[in-house]
């Protein structure tokens, strides 16, 4: 498949469903981003693949100037909703994050908490952080590691999937991987850290993730009558009592060459 | 192989897929006056279904201990069934005798898939309907028995036969096939009797009890309690699911 056609489907894939309630299960990744952006008064940063804008509202205060860009226009109308109710100036627009509008060297710090890694074509994206971050400036990448964690759900939905996407996204979660994508604009640093997903059950487990995430809400939806066999499918993995799934992922901070 | 499907007392296991039996027979339209074979019967559950409807059954299995449950099943249940010992790669019956095939978790145990699957285009007459069930593969379950043994304990590829582009390979040329998804929910009180029922009665796992000593029998019991207790719904009771592949096939 063309990548133009995927990501078509995904910035509609992205804005299914709300999200917001997924958002709140990942906060420390959203943390452990604007920590490292290390973002200083008069800046001007990216929160890049932002979603509903977990990152951009973490970093925005007076003196700063703060971007959000997405490929889901559904997203982005949340996240400008909830700028507006915040009071927070945040400057939101789509857009793809493999070829992006802004200018050369155009940002002091470029932040994504796992936004970037599910863009299809990994050495686009590398290229653009590249181009979009100002000699001595940061980029501060959190994402998903691949192996038991994330990865579990989409390998429980992936016998239910019409196609295997062109590329993994937990790459992007591989450190040798990502010296080779960015290792030659940036200075990098890794960390590991995990996240704990908590739910009182496999099937509520479930439901939030049939309900609020994406990728899980436009499967469920193209599986009409067959979505109770994912659903016997997550519940077989996950059990059906009380979840703690723990799910590691890689901190990475750059210093633009 | 028939060593391993004579050991314990399947017929509790095989009672449990009741449910799977039913849908299997319903789909597979038997009805009145069909010539059915049902491929390693097992203690004949299917095989008994199918009968009940009126059809003429012939029930086959590797395990002589098993066709001799399943001819008392038959027996209590006043049907009339010709049980025969025999592998579902090589099957004792001439070409173009049955209107219908069907097999619950049974053929999908044999060894060659390419013999077994040509032996079911052979023996079924033109148009004939086929029809069996598949267990999909289990991650945690095959991660458990990995754990204690390098062979998945219920053979090497009995699990492809869960995958449809598999069936297809194996099928496709002979039958017009057609797949279904289904769950089976494993319910009990708790871990304990969920491994009480297999460890007496699932084959497999009673054979793979027997090459472990009591160290790893008793690792491998409390891993699969553990398992299982996982299922334990927020409501109480341990509630299991167990996917499968329902083939239905229609003989060219």
């Amino acid at each position: 498949m063309a990548f133009e056609e995927l990501k078509q489907r995904q910035s509609v894939m992205w804005g299914k469903s709300p999200f917001v309630s997924i958002a709140e299960t990942i906060t420390d990744l959203h943390a452990s981003v604007a920590e490292a952006m290390n973002v200083q008064p008069g800046e001007r940063v990216l929160d890049l693949g932002c979603g509903t804008g977990g990152v951009a509202e973490l970093i925005a205060r007076p003196g700063v100037t703060v971007a959000g860009i997405d490929l889901a226009p559904g997203l982005i109308e949340i996240a400008r909703a909830r700028a507006a109710e915040r009071g927070l100036s945040i400057d939101y627009s789509v857009g793809d994050c493999e070829n992006l509008d802004a200018g050369d060297a155009s940002f002091d710090a470029v932040g994504s908490s796992v936004g970037i890694m599910f863009a299809p074509d990994h050495e686009a994206t590398a290229a653009e952080l590249g181009r979009i971050v100002k000699p001595g400036g940061r980029v501060a990448l959190a994402n998903w590691k691949p192996g038991p964690g994330v990865q579990d759900i989409f390998k429980v939905m992936s016998p239910f999937q019409p196609a295997p996407p062109p590329s993994s996204p937990f790459d992007w979660g591989n450190e040798a991987r990502v010296r080779e994508l960015l290792g030659d604009d940036f200075e990098l640093s890794f960390e590991t850290r995990e996240n704990v997903a908590r739910y009182p059950s496999g099937e509520a487990y479930f439901d939030d993730m049939a309900g609020n995430y994406g990728p899980t809400t436009t499967l469920v939806q193209g599986l009409g009558e067959r979505a109770g066999e994912l659903r016997a499918a997550w519940i077989e993995f996950f059990g059906a009592g009380p979840v703690e799934h723990q799910r590691p992922y890689i901190v990475v901070t750059g210093t633009r060459r | 192989m028939s060593d391993v499907w004579s050991l314990g007392a399947y017929e509790r296991l095989a009672a449990r897929f009741g449910p799977v039996q039913d849908e299997l027979v319903q789909r597979a339209g038997i009805s009145g006056g069909d010539r059915v074979l049902d491929v390693a019967t097992g203690t004949g559950e299917s095989a008994v279904r199918a009968a009940k409807l009126g059809a003429k059954v012939t029930a086959i299995d590797l395990a002589q201990p098993m066709i001799e449950k399943a001819r008392r099943h038959a027996e209590q249940e006043g049907v009339e069934i010709a049980f025969d010992i025999g592998d579902a790669e090589y099957l004792p019956y001439e070409d173009a005798c049955f209107d219908a095939v069907i097999s619950n978790f049974g053929l999908i145990f044999a060894p060659d898939h390419a013999n077994v699957a040509s032996e079911l285009a052979r023996v079924s007459c033109p148009g004939a309907r086929l029809g069996f069930t598949a267990w999909k593969p289990n991650r945690k379950l095959g991660e458990l028995y990995r754990r204690f043994t390098e062979d998945p304990i219920e053979g090497r590829e009995s699990y492809e036969w869960g995958r449809e582009d598999h069936v297809e390979d194996m099928l496709g040329d002979d039958f017009e096939l057609e797949f279904e998804d289904g769950t089976l929910w494993l319910e009990a009180d708790s871990g304990e009797e969920i491994w009480k029922l297999f460890s007496e009665s699932a084959p497999p796992v009673i054979a793979l009890l027997k090459r472990l000593d009591q160290s790893e029998v008793d690792e491998f019991h409390r891993a699969f309690v553990d398992l299982y207790e996982s299922y334990r719904t927020p409501e109480g009771g341990i509630r299991a699911p167990r996917r499968y592949l329902l083939v239905l096939g229609r003989r060219k």
